[in-house]
């Protein structure tokens, strides 16, 4: 049955949508020169409106062609020109695939890191590609609805779960960018837009009305993004600027239960909004030159422009100057104004009535076959799951010009019900030295992904925190919420400490600090390298120590750099917990009176009243009692509770602030929330800081024990 | 150059002989002629059964010849309603011509008789159980329905078992099924068109429909396609299906749907669908099918909405993990153990150091393992089959993994996957191709193969069409309407205002 297909606007709006989407997921510093999602955000907002009058001809020609292409119709009246269009189309199509597939492998090759070699992966991604784009329109149009409804989905999923970590201060230097950042990322959102350009080779097949469905997916998927962008400046903050990829590190936060890793959900949305770009523009491409000149040879052009993309994305890959010519985003600018914008203006000034001659011949599919059938260049070879050493908690020591590097592994060959970890201790100049020394002294390669804990000695804690965890910032399989904790010893004795010959398992560890959703933020990588990175902030991080054959926590560290590290005394940690806000069931003891702290909640305001600098700072606490010798009554106890809670913390924090010059309670990046034009200085603030009224109030409130 | 691609091409599909339109030849008023004829048509067969008898007239006696295929009658109707009423038939002369009306009316005492008019028709009808009537001197005979072969009793089908429907299933003989479905559906839009099939064979079949609903663009292209089917011999419903489908039958999922039962032939006839039936095949081909209706049984339609959503939601899942389960371990295990939860990781890790292969070529040699067995468990005699499902329960299932020779997690993933596939038996052949391809290319690619897999497959659903109604409809192109059944399953006072029909499938 001869049935010409028709594409339904809800198919094309899909395929916008999920092309746009990935585009923007995209964004990395490969792509754009400095990476800030807050004004990706705003710069969506722009996109719309340049993607829409950009779509002016679109529209204009979807209204006027019946049954035809731009090529076509400029066919009927300027051969010549028409010839010149379709070269520039088909090499603008070439283009954006291997701009697609491009970006792609480096994300895979730079920071996943499958082990696959890279033409493997173009000849794999091409062949797939090359077959739905075979398939025709209608076939990817349709898919695409299925995928669009999955993404929405998956980013329902990912902005819900993300929003729980939002740290609020992060959004601080709100409004305080340069334009020009606004604008690079405005660029970027439209040169990457290539859907729209392809929309030209379709329109004709299109039933209902093309301009509703294209404004309404262009305004739908910047919102998304810029929805997005906002989540995820939430959750990383200064985070972002130590990654290439933000999204996917935003991704690497989200955590269900037993499911650890749901990233794989960004992931495989990346490699569908992949296929489905690189799928269009293969289509439109052999729409193009089925409709040029070379339509007799459109049997044998087809895959040989397929080939020529992959071709030229293995060299792209391998040379940096190349890539950078191809990733500019304002050479994909220029090409897109082009063909979206200059080309279809002439086309439709030269519109006319032609018949369509009929389809060029098939396309030939033993290419596919060919193609797939390569397993030699696939990742087989790779290391197996057993032959890796899979790490469980590292410790990080300095001796001298050495980095001594502590490894718990689990020992995959241990026999019996019970796991038993092994540890090992390799040097080397670097972290980055001594990693890959394991592999040669234990035989397996280590394998990062499942580590949950990063220990530093005392004396190295004093030197470069940044440089020491830089290596598992960048490491392929390493996550940004992985615990860190200092040792007031060496992180070897930590590691190494046995009970019973047999070495203490390092996910103990998390019983220390109590997992909820406050602590597993604030003890991680992630919210130390936050707090590093913000000029205000000074970081910290949990301090351990070995107590009678158990490991205690002992405190928190303020590491200010350049040798200084501080851990707070018992008064400084009882305030630090407090003003933080961590539940992690502090028992506070006053005379003889004792109870627990079961819930807190903080909330800091910074107010600049003129000459002077108030820091409001309001405390709620609920405490269960655990002891009262003297039968003191719920309200005296609270009013004990309360008033020796706000000496400790007013000496604490004016010491902390005035005398020692630590910020841990980040009352700086309050204080730039506040206001962050006046307090963008940091020297500024900081001289503020000093001279800052703190007042503190603490509410405590007895609960009866729900056990 | 390329010539020898050409003749090797050539040899392996040679160009179809023109089809031959061997010339009618009419019957002949010489009885003794006629039967000469046949018997040399059937080179003298000795089931070909000719009894000779005189019908008696006041002036004279008329040879009257009783052609019949042995065992193929039902003797008791013949002599009932031909031989007897012949042979005691005694009444006054008449011309020619009247001999035939007054065999035709008053003699031959069975109401499924027809005229016939050539000497091929003579030849089919003897075939399909008729007894022919050849009258000498007439040059029309006549073909009375006695036909009593033996058939299989009506009994509930293996392959498409239902808690709370019938348990009648389709026969061999396409008359019992016509027969089966009147009786369903007892309208008088339902028609039947019958066709013969096969140059050779000359398998009878049935097309099924009902008039007011049927699109008569399908029904014509299903026709056309019929015509069109240059088969020598068509023992099978199955061959049909290449000719019928839009691509040939070498697509990964199958635009034909099958079904062994009367009823549900019925329901998908009342969405505008033509079911054909093949004599000596106990299963009807529908046309078009769509990929969700192999998710669909009529036991959904008996039980609670709720209960049909979860059950439906299960087949889906179900799908989804016979087609990825596999090819995920092996993918996540070879290259993103990080995706792996803490525990289970170890687990895994433990396992695999403790076998002599990857998990690739474990995961592939299982599941190969496993269709050997199906395969095997296929052809059995009953009386093996026990001994067959204690060695692959025991020695594949215990001791492989007590030896080391494949691991635990390899086993449960295999099994679980198969399971998952029983689940929705019309689509097992696809799930077992995809099975295989979602393995290696997990097991070469990783993820990325598993995903470009994945969105490859999709590509390949949306861009079939089954008679212009695309395949994956009512999903994409999405219909609101068509959704009422696919997901969830309406309930009948939604689903009873109106019947989704293949028009609306098509009509985007």
């Amino acid at each position: 049955m001869d049935k010409s297909k028709s594409i339904s606007p809800y198919q094309i709006f899909s395929v916008i949508f999920v092309t746009i989407v990935f585009s923007a997921m995209m964004y990395s510093n490969y792509t754009v020169n400095n990476l800030d999602l807050l004004m990706l955000a705003v710069s969506a907002i722009f996109a719309i409106v340049v993607l829409s009058v950009l779509s002016i001809p679109l529209f204009i020609f979807a209204k006027r062609s019946e049954n035809e292409n731009i090529i076509r119709i400029i066919q009927a009246k300027k051969p010549v020109l028409s010839s010149i269009f379709s070269l520039v189309y088909i090499v603008y199509f070439m283009y954006s695939a291997l701009v697609s597939l491009l970006v792609f492998s480096l994300l895979l090759s730079n920071f996943i890191n499958p082990g696959l070699p890279f033409f493997a992966f173009f000849l794999l991604t091409l062949s797939c590609c090359y077959y739905s784009a075979y398939k025709g329109i209608a076939a990817i149009g349709r898919a695409a609805t299925i995928f669009s409804t999955l993404i929405m989905l998956s980013i329902i999923i990912i902005c819900f779960s993300l929003v729980f970590r939002i740290n609020l201060l992060n959004y601080s230097h709100i409004f305080i960018e340069q334009p020009s950042e606004i604008f690079d990322n405005t660029i970027y959102l439209v040169a990457y837009a290539s859907s729209i350009p392809s929309m030209f080779f379709f329109v004709h097949k299109i039933k209902g009305k093309v301009k509703k469905t294209v404004l309404s997916s262009v305004i739908v998927s910047n919102l998304t993004i810029s929805a997005l962008s906002i989540i995820s400046f939430g959750v990383l903050g200064e985070y972002i600027h130590t990654t290439p990829y933000p999204f996917y590190t935003a991704t690497q936060l989200i955590e269900l239960g037993a499911f650890q890793r749901l990233d794989v959900i960004f992931l495989a949305l990346w490699t569908v909004g992949m296929f489905v770009n690189v799928s269009l523009s293969l289509c439109a491409l052999r729409e193009c030159v089925q409709n040029s000149i070379m339509a007799e040879k459109a049997k044998i052009l087809n895959p040989v422009l397929v080939i020529v993309v992959g071709i030229c994305a293995f060299i792209s890959v391998r040379y940096e100057p190349i890539r950078y010519i191809v990733m500019n985003s304002k050479i994909m600018l220029v090409t897109f104004v082009v063909v979206t914008f200059i080309f279809p203006l002439i086309a439709v000034l030269a519109m006319g009535r032609r018949k369509i001659s009929s389809r060029a011949a098939r396309t030939a599919t033993l290419t596919i076959a060919v193609l797939l059938c390569i397993p030699l260049l696939s990742g087989c070879q790779k290391t197996q799951i057993h032959d890796r050493m899979i790490i469980k908690g590292v410790g990080i020591d300095k001796y001298g010009e050495e980095y001594a590097v502590t490894v718990q592994y689990i020992d995959n060959y241990s026999d019996g019900s019970e796991q038993q970890n092994k540890c090992i201790q390799v040097k080397g100049k670097s972290i980055g030295d001594a990693m890959g020394k394991i592999k040669n002294s234990s035989g397996s390669e280590p394998f990062l992904g499942q580590n949950s804990a990063i220990i530093v000695g005392w004396e190295t804690a004093k030197g470069d925190m940044e440089a020491i965890l830089d290596y598992f910032i960048r490491y392929s399989d390493a996550r940004p919420t992985v615990k860190l904790y200092v040792s007031e010893t060496t992180a070897e004795d930590i590691l190494t400490l046995k009970v019973s010959d047999s070495i203490i398992p390092i996910d103990h560890m998390t019983t220390i600090s109590p997992s909820n959703s406050k602590n597993d933020n604030l003890f991680t990588i992630l919210n130390f390298i936050n707090q590093s990175k913000n000029s205000t902030d000074t970081p910290t991080a949990t301090v351990i120590r070995v107590d009678q054959n158990t490991i205690k926590l002992s405190s928190v560290a303020a590491i200010g750099g350049e040798g200084e590290i501080y851990e707070l005394d018992e008064n400084d940690f009882i305030t630090y917990k407090t003003l933080i806000g961590i539940d992690n069931g502090t028992v506070l003891s006053f005379d003889g009176l004792s109870g627990r702290v079961t819930k807190c909640s903080t909330n800091i305001t910074a107010k600049d009243r003129n000459d002077t600098l108030d820091f409001d700072i309001s405390c709620k606490l609920d405490i269960t009692i655990l002891e009262n010798p003297d039968n003191l009554s719920e309200s005296e106890i609270e009013r004990i509770f309360s008033e020796e809670l706000h000496n400790i913390a007013d000496s604490s924090v004016k010491d902390m602030l005035n005398v020692k010059n630590y910020d841990v309670y980040s009352l700086g990046r309050h204080l730039k929330f506040s206001d962050s034009k006046k307090y963008n200085n940091t020297e500024f603030y900081t001289e503020s800081l000093k001279n800052c009224n703190v007042n503190i109030n603490i509410e405590c409130k007895t609960v009866e024990t729900t056990r | 150059m390329f010539n020898f691609i050409k003749k090797a091409k050539d040899f392996y599909r040679p160009p179809m002989s023109p089809k031959s339109n061997p010339p009618k030849v009419p019957i002949d008023k010489n009885l003794e002629l006629n039967l000469e004829r046949l018997q040399a048509i059937y080179h003298d067969s000795s089931d070909l059964t000719v009894k000779r008898m005189n019908l008696k007239l006041s002036d004279g006696t008329v040879e009257i010849a009783i052609i019949t295929m042995e065992g193929m009658v039902d003797k008791e109707v013949l002599s009932t309603s031909v031989t007897n009423p012949i042979s005691t038939y005694n009444d006054i002369a008449f011309s020619d011509s009247d001999i035939f009306k007054i065999v035709e009316k008053d003699i031959i005492t069975n109401c499924d008789h027809m005229t016939v008019k050539y000497i091929g028709e003579v030849t089919t009808y003897i075939m399909s159980g008729f007894a022919c009537v050849l009258i000498d001197g007439c040059e029309n005979g006549l073909a009375v329905g006695v036909q009593g072969y033996s058939f299989r009793s009506v009994t509930e089908p293996d392959t498409e078992v239902l808690q709370r429907g019938s348990r009648e299933g389709f026969v061999e003989p396409v008359r019992v099924n016509i027969s089966m479905i009147r009786r369903r559906l007892r309208s008088t839009k339902l028609k039947f068109e019958t066709m013969n099939i096969g140059d050779v064979s000359q398998t009878e079949i049935c097309l099924c429909y009902l008039t007011d609903v049927v699109s008569d663009e399908i029904l014509n292209e299903v026709k056309s396609r019929l015509e069109n089917a240059r088969l020598d011999t068509l023992f099978a419903s199955g061959y049909l299906v290449s000719y019928l489908e839009s691509g040939g039958d070498n697509t990964l999922f199958s635009g034909v749907g099958v079904t062994e039962r009367p009823d549900t032939a019925c329901a998908k006839m009342c969405e505008g669908k033509v079911v054909i039936l093949v004599d000596g095949t106990p299963s009807a081909l529908v046309v078009p099918h769509i990929m969700v209706e192999n998710f669909q049984t009529l036991d959904d339609y008996s039980e609670r909405p709720y209960f049909a959503a979860i059950t439906r939601w299960l087949k889906y899942m179900s799908f989804v993990i016979s087609i990825l389960l596999p090819g995920l371990y092996v993918a996540l295990a070879a290259f993103n153990p990080e995706f792996f939860p803490s525990q289970l990781l170890t687990r895994v890790a433990t396992s695999i150091s403790k076998t002599p292969f990857s998990v690739f070529s474990e995961v592939l040699l299982f599941t190969f393992i496993y269709e050997i067995m199906r395969e095997a468990g296929l052809r059995l005699p009953k009386t093996l089959g026990h001994a067959v499902s204690i060695i692959g329960g025991l020695v594949i299932g215990d001791t492989a993994v007590n030896s080391g020779f494949i691991g635990a997690p390899t086993l449960m993933i295999v099994a679980l996957t198969v399971i998952c596939s029983y689940v929705i038996p019309d689509l097992y052949v696809s799930v077992a191709i995809l099975r295989f391809m979602f393995i290696i290319f997990g097991g070469f690619w990783g993820l990325w193969g598993i995903f470009l897999l994945f969105c490859m497959l999709v590509v390949n659903i949306c861009s079939k069409e089954s008679y212009g109604v695309p395949f994956s409809s009512p999903i994409a192109p999405l219909s609101l309407f068509g959704l009422r059944d696919v997901f969830v399953r309406a309930d009948w006072q939604t689903l009873s205002r109106r019947q989704v029909t293949v028009q609306d499938l098509i009509e985007e």
